[in-house]
């Protein structure tokens, strides 16, 4: 009898180690799965569970002993001595002219981050990638070469460019193999803050560097107020223990459920970015959040913020703000005025969720500092900041979309989740769990969970309500000049909700209504924040020809499939 | 032995776990109001829609999720009913601490109370007052609802975690 129920355990703990039910095949591996691992240089570093978020502490759950993420561990450089990897510098500014060129070549850097040696990625050996500085309008050539262990390819985020140079392995190109090369040539349409990353496997790629900044300066004069400074931040997090980088996965990207939130926080690749500033002093942050899944809620110190422009334009109308809310791949343009001398924190303010204690914990994160001298400004930018302005510009542009903002959708998807295979108590664990989602988790208080779960176990879906396909089975057929309006609704009843930041490649978008509010201030853009039980509603302006790709931009969740495809066709 | 506890433990699994999905889940988004002690037939909603950001999520600095929150109960017997001193129904927000009480405003039935609230947990509570002028509430405690937040559970005393079954 002992034996028979031995045997019968034996069964049930073996399906801790495959899945409970078969899951659908993954569509969107056949655009992925070539993406993965050729030439990955494996098995470097032990597949170690993640520290707590800061502030929380939370027993393992029990049934967790022993139990690992089924995927390979992977760290870059293979085991070998950091030092024999060049030491990566700070990024250099590039100004780039109308027909120039520039090699851009992603490889291995030695960094030092919390006193550890580490082996990362860098463009050109630089943190972030060279920031590449040009005039709207302009076409430059970049010949990408790949110099790391595994393919690649660089996106180029934002960018309303020909479909052939967007940079989706599986959509518009085949992956740059290790030691291969590909010549992007982009066109700069929009003015505004861009930013270029891999579109392979980019749990990984971008997490470990690779990333860079694109401004393209208007030719409009006074396109942005005046102000005393500019800075352009690209906002990051890394996870890290008391022994390096923890590892990512090779088969499957671990954090598959949150994705892999980060502890030690980045601003432009360091971790004790520092500004100085002049009392009165009025400063334009280019901001862009690279981070792999986190949310930040932005603020320096009690200073005034006034809100800009999103990721393609400028706001129709300029506004106040307590804290800027940037995720995954946005990008906003905010000014800041610091009108007493002191030290300010750029922080991230949130209220954690601790999902063992379910409790919301005040935590503060310190990305940098804004050191305010005591001298006043030589030029004060006052008037200017306590203006708000008006932005007829992007108000016209919008104008001819205002006829489509009211009615029905031509799409709709819902965003949602399956999660099969886990070990049962784990999903026991996230059973009771599930009684409520805030709109946005700021931080992983689930950390046993997503540590152990990766794409094998877990598949973000985009679901076309109407035809009722997932991801990469979705292929919606546009013409070139057609204005779609998509409604989208994040699934609040799924077994792990989340907030996605969804991106569209190749166009750009309005939100024009949320729970069914109109929007009364717009801007066009290419990522969207959609929290946890709303419903957006979207216009893409389809004008830019190909076929083309939508996800969510945790990087985690687009490989656990959260991804599909759009044709914009030529047209007569 | 030991195989048979493992079995049984995880055989436990097997039964929870469906259980526990088929479960109906509370709107995040509404919180019924419901009566108390003579009152307790009464009924009525707090619907909680996030307030305006440009950002998509609004927020305070300190991260705090703002909400704005429509108040609505249908019918109310007369606030005398109450006490001979009460002549008015105030809806109030209150931390699940009671370390933070704030007023949303007086409530006349059928018509929707609006105001806004920040807190991570929080109580919908109607009194019944002298007046709608105070910073507290002195009446007595006519209706009341949990956020939806309220339903995070600290899992220390949870069955799952002390080997037991959840019933």
């Amino acid at each position: 009898m002992t034996i028979r129920l031995g045997v019968a355990a034996l069964i049930l703990l073996g399906s801790t180690a495959t899945p409970l039910l078969a899951q659908k095949p993954d569509s969107t591996k056949s655009a992925h799965e070539h993406m993965q691992h050729e030439g990955m240089n494996h098995g470097s570093g032990a597949n170690r569970m993640p520290p707590m978020p800061k502030g929380m502490k939370m027993p393992m759950i029990p049934g967790m002993e022993g139990i690992a993420p089924k995927m390979t561990p992977y760290l870059p450089g293979g085991g070998k001595d950091p030092a024999e990897f060049p030491l990566a510098s700070p990024r250099k500014l590039l100004d780039l002219k109308d027909g120039d060129s520039l090699d851009l070549t992603a490889g291995f850097v030695r960094r030092t981050l919390k006193g550890k040696d580490l082996v990362m990625y860098g463009f050109n050996g630089q943190y972030p990638g060279p920031l590449i500085r040009v005039r709207q309008s302009a076409t430059i050539t970049v010949r990408f070469v790949n110099q790391l262990d595994f393919p690649s390819a660089v996106h180029w985020h934002g960018i309303r460019l020909d479909n052939q140079f967007d940079g989706a392995p599986g959509v518009t190109q085949d992956p740059v193999p290790v030691g291969g090369q590909f010549i992007y040539r982009i066109h700069f349409p929009d003015p505004g803050i861009y930013w270029y990353h891999p579109h392979v496997r980019e749990d990984i790629q971008q997490d470990l560097g690779l990333y860079g900044n694109m401004v393209v300066e208007s030719g409009e004069a006074g396109y942005y107020n005046p102000v005393n400074d500019e800075q352009i931040l690209m906002l990051d997090d890394l996870l890290m223990d008391d022994e390096g980088i923890l590892p990512y996965g090779v088969e499957a990207a671990n954090y598959a459920i949150m994705g892999r939130f980060g502890n030690v926080f980045l601003v432009n690749g360091e971790p004790d970015y520092t500004l100085k500033v002049r009392k009165g002093e009025v400063v334009r942050f280019l901001l862009t959040n690279v981070a792999n899944t986190r949310t930040f809620n932005l603020s320096i110190g009690p200073n005034p913020i006034k809100l800009v422009g999103a990721d393609i334009s400028r706001f129709e109308r300029e506004e106040m703000v307590e804290s800027v809310v940037i995720a995954p791949a946005q990008r906003y343009v905010v000014e800041v005025k610091f009108d007493a001398p002191g030290t300010y924190a750029i922080t991230n303010q949130v209220q954690a969720l601790n999902n063992f204690l379910g409790e919301f914990q005040y935590t503060v994160d310190t990305l940098g500092t804004v050191v305010v001298g005591p001298e006043p400004t030589t030029r004060s930018h006052a008037r200017e900041f306590a203006a708000l302005r008006q932005v007829k510009a992007v108000s016209a542009e919008v104008e001819p979309y205002r006829r489509h903002f009211d009615r029905a959708p031509d799409k709709e998807l819902l965003l949602t989740v399956n999660i099969q295979g886990l070990p049962i108590t784990l999903t026991a664990f996230m059973s009771v769990d599930t009684m409520y989602f805030p709109p946005q988790e700021w931080v992983d208080g689930m950390r046993d969970m997503n540590w152990v779960a990766t794409t094998r176990e877990v598949r973000w879906i985009m679901r076309d309500l109407q035809t009722k396909k997932e991801n990469m089975d979705i292929v919606w057929d546009f013409k070139r000049g057609d204005v779609i309006k998509v409604r989208m609704t994040n699934d609040p009843l799924s077994m792990h909700p989340m907030s996605h930041p969804i991106h569209f490649h190749g166009q750009r978008m309005l939100i024009t209504a949320r729970n069914g509010i109109p929007e009364d201030n717009l801007a066009w853009r290419d990522t969207i924040l959609l929290p946890v039980g709303q419903t957006v509603d979207l216009l893409i302006e389809a004008t830019n020809p190909g076929k083309w790709m939508a996800h969510c931009h945790i990087a985690e969740h687009l490989e656990a499939g959260m991804m599909m495809v759009f044709n914009v066709a030529r047209g007569g | 032995m030991r195989s048979t506890a493992s079995f049984i433990g995880r055989l436990r699994w097997l039964i929870i776990v469906p259980l526990l999905l088929a479960s109906d889940r509370p709107d995040l988004y509404l919180i019924p109001l419901k009566g108390t002690g003579p009152s307790s037939r009464l009924v009525g909603t707090a619907k909680l829609t996030p307030a305006r950001s440009p950002f998509g999520v609004a927020t305070t600095r300190d991260g705090q999720f703002l909400f704005n929150v429509d108040v609505d109960v249908p019918t109310l017997p007369p606030p005398t009913s109450y006490g001979p001193t009460a002549t008015v129904f105030v809806v109030w927000i209150a931390s699940a601490q009671l370390d933070r009480i704030e007023k949303l405003g007086p409530l006349v039935p059928g018509v929707a109370t609006k105001g806004r609230v920040a807190m991570p947990k929080f109580m919908v509570v109607i009194t019944a007052e002298p007046d709608a002028k105070g910073t507290k509430w002195t009446g007595p405690i006519v209706m009341r609802g949990n956020s939806p937040s309220s339903y995070l559970t600290n899992f220390s005393g949870h069955t799952m975690f002390n080997g037991g079954v959840p019933q």
